[in-house]
């Protein structure tokens, strides 16, 4: 019975991890938006403004 | 002098399509706990191994799906060669790591089962062994897109190696009945017709189509934030031009 738990822990485990780093990885790429976002607008603004 | 824009089409749907299919999240967590039940609670114990032969209905569906992967990652490969296409790479790439980490559970899981009815963690045997070389081409695969960067020349040669190493796959699958093995020969699979009781059987094929839903889900997910990537990558890239 050991092992079974064992085996089901370490499957279960693994899967959850990777979808925790894959998470992760959406986190920072919404992060990197944005970013880039405030950085369009900055841009957008100082194409607006008369020099 | 280019404004930077995020409301490319590509942004948008790229965002939009991250997280876009709760409906087969929900669909697989049913699914998943159905199995669960199906397991422990209806799957008889087999007489000769005892409980660790439950091991099975998770460790052949999730062989199942690194071969599903793997097949994947073949056709976004030759999708790739032939139009250039980076949706094919975005597949190929996405499929690659999925069956990476199955392949790696069922190395795993294998070895915990392997150890309780052959009495050690790891024999040299065919299946065994083509599965770990499986395991290392697409480590490699992985491994020289991590180490080339994100380009068009790496996809090239992740495409040629992900069309070679499928080669390994049908050998995986065929080595038991190929070569004389310690791993037990085809109890579903087999030409004679499945050899397992009903009820083993029915549990089986739950198990098998939870983890067929839940690789599709995990690919769509998986391609959606690669896609995502390529964006803020390419957008990026932009906002440097434009400094």
């Amino acid at each position: 019975m050991p092992y079974l738990f064992a085996a089901f822990m370490v499957i279960w485990v693994g899967l959850f991890a990777y979808m925790l780093y894959w998470q992760r990885q959406v986190r920072d790429l919404r992060a990197e938006v944005a970013t880039l976002r405030e950085l369009a607008a900055k841009d957008a603004r100082q194409h607006l403004t008369p020099r | 002098m280019s404004t930077l824009t995020l409301e490319s089409p590509s942004a948008a749907s790229a965002q939009a399509r991250t997280h876009a299919f709760p409906w087969l999240a929900w669909i697989t967590f049913v699914l998943m706990a159905l199995s669960l039940v199906a397991v422990f609670l209806y799957a008889p114990i087999e007489k000769t191994q005892g409980p660790p032969q439950k091991i099975f209905y998770f460790h052949v569906p999730l062989a199942w799906d690194a071969y599903l992967a793997f097949f994947g990652t073949l056709v976004g490969s030759i999708g790739f060669l032939r139009s250039g296409r980076q949706k094919w790479d975005v597949l190929a790439f996405s499929s690659a790591e999925i069956g990476v980490v199955f392949t790696t559970l069922v190395l795993i899981s294998g070895s915990i089962w392997g150890k309780t009815i052959w009495g050690a963690w790891w024999v040299w045997d065919a299946r065994l062994t083509s599965t770990l070389v499986m395991w290392f081409i697409y480590v490699a695969y992985l491994m020289l897109r991590s180490s080339m960067g994100r380009t068009a020349r790496a996809a090239r040669y992740a495409a040629v190696l992900g069309i070679v190493g499928f080669v390994d796959v049908p050998i995986v699958h065929m080595s038991v009945t190929w070569w004389r093995t310690l791993h037990p020969q085809p109890t579903v699979a087999n030409p004679a017709g499945p050899t397992l009781p009903g009820d083993m059987l029915a549990t089986f094929f739950l198990c098998l189509i939870t983890f067929t839903v839940f690789f599709v889900y995990l690919l769509r997910e998986r391609m959606a934030v690669e896609d995502l990537r390529q964006t803020v990558d390419s957008l990026t890239a932009r906002a440097l031009e434009t400094e």
